[in-house]
């Protein structure tokens, strides 16, 4: 007798697991023509009106890390990705009219350095917390980052349009 | 004449072309399994967003270094899940408020190392791009998959060394381990203080996460605060590290004032 085995995409209504990330942004951002050597903070400057913001939830009881990186640029030339620079600020998810803070004094997991270049190849812990629930900042599990990404051009660069993809990955 | 470098840094987002909200289960498999045996788990992904979106699925190793994880192509690692590995479908679309799941399929071979490790993401891009677009930005979330097989190795640890020492009310271990099996070690470290009358001062769990891979090396640096400890006496460590399985090291060590 033939066997009818179902492989399943399954179409289900959504459920909302511990364990998301969204991203999102309210502006629209264009740096338009740039010279040799300029340089343009592409996000633009107010993380509140510019900012590209990654939304975290995490099941409390693991440890969670979240990296950035980007390709390479395309374009018709090589133009070197340390080139483009990300920063990081964060809220404070418990309250909604948080404002976003520079500071990490409070918030041990996030890095020291918040403002670095992308490295090609290279995946940039945005956040490594390897310690748990105790000293995750956050006893809801949910996590708000806020990115700006700033870019210098080499005074030598030639002209065109150039092209990177900026990825985030979320594990527990 | 100056030269213009014409760059088009765009993101656009919500009504213009981006901008997602996904959610995934499990975050971590764990499937100790019989050899020559077939598994099957599902994960799912729903889409809590706005937009349709445009999901890829794949298998990535992993390694541990520096406490923190990275992230290689299957078959980079001596323990990858590669061969053993099938994800169906590994392209798809998500509707809005909609969930879709995929099928791993993990196979266990005859001659396979005891543990194989891996992760598997999914990673997330709008269906809709600008033409004009020249940064565009994707996420992807993994699920860790922790493969073994039944009643093959033990675990074991070889410490080979530790440093515990205190300043003022700051409690600090610092180990280094060597896994020389083909299975993962995720010790929890327990600490216990002693004076020289063997009174026991502070015993405490430590959270810090150490994870050693197959034959690897991996130090572990976790702190606690303790209360006020008179340190004229002798102090002493007995530091405890559970292994899982029931297998339990056990590790005593002067406590270094500073």
């Amino acid at each position: 007798m033939r066997r009818l085995i179902l492989l399943l995409v399954l179409a289900l209504a959504p459920a909302v697991f511990p364990f998301g990330m969204s991203v999102d942004s309210s502006g629209l951002v264009n740096l338009g023509d740039l010279e040799p050597g300029q340089s343009e903070l592409a996000g633009g400057y107010n993380y509140t009106t510019d900012a590209t913001v990654v939304s975290m939830n995490v099941d409390i009881h693991f440890p969670w890390a979240l990296t950035i990186e980007a390709n390479d640029f395309v374009g018709p030339t090589n133009m070197p990705l340390s080139s483009l620079i990300w920063q990081v600020s964060y809220k404070v998810d418990s309250i909604p009219t948080s404002p976003w803070y520079n500071d990490i004094i409070n918030f041990p997991q996030y890095p020291n350095d918040i403002r670095r270049p992308f490295t090609s190849g290279v995946a940039d812990s945005v956040i490594n917390n390897s310690i748990g629930k105790a000293n995750n900042g956050s006893e809801t599990g949910t996590h708000i980052l806020g990115f700006l990404f700033h870019v210098n051009i080499p005074s030598n660069q030639q002209s065109g349009t150039y092209f990177t993809n900026v990825r985030f990955t979320l594990t527990q | 004449m100056k030269r213009i470098v014409f760059i088009q840094i765009i993101v656009f987002f919500l009504s213009a072309a981006f901008g997602f909200q996904v959610n995934l289960d499990p975050s971590h498999i764990d499937v100790t399994m019989r050899s020559e045996g077939v598994e099957r788990r599902t994960l799912t992904l729903s889409n809590s967003g706005k937009e349709t979106v445009e999901v890829k699925v794949y298998l990535n190793d992993w390694t541990f270094e520096k406490n923190a994880k990275s992230f290689l192509p299957a078959g980079a690692t001596t323990y990858t899940l590669k061969n053993n590995a099938k994800i169906f479908p590994s392209r798809f679309s998500i509707d809005p408020l909609e969930s879709k799941s995929v099928v791993l399929s993990l196979t266990a071979r005859k001659d396979d190392p005891d543990g194989q490790y891996g992760v598997v993401f999914f990673e997330v891009q709008p269906s809709s791009k600008s033409k004009n677009s020249g940064l565009s930005i994707g996420g992807r979330l993994g699920t860790m998959i922790y493969k073994e097989i039944e009643g093959k190795q033990k675990r074991q640890l070889q410490l080979t060394s530790s440093n515990i020492k205190l300043k003022g009310t700051l409690l600090s271990i610092n180990l280094e381990g060597k896994n020389p099996s083909a299975l993962l070690l995720r010790p929890k470290v327990t600490v216990l203080l002693t004076n020289d009358k063997n009174e026991v001062l502070f015993k405490s769990n430590l959270s810090s996460e150490w994870i050693l891979l197959p034959r690897s090396t991996q130090f572990y640096s976790g702190s606690i605060t303790v209360n006020k400890i008179d340190t004229n006496s002798h102090l002493s460590a007995l530091i405890t590290i559970d292994l899982g399985d029931d297998e339990l090291m056990l590790k005593e060590s002067k406590v270094i004032l500073e």
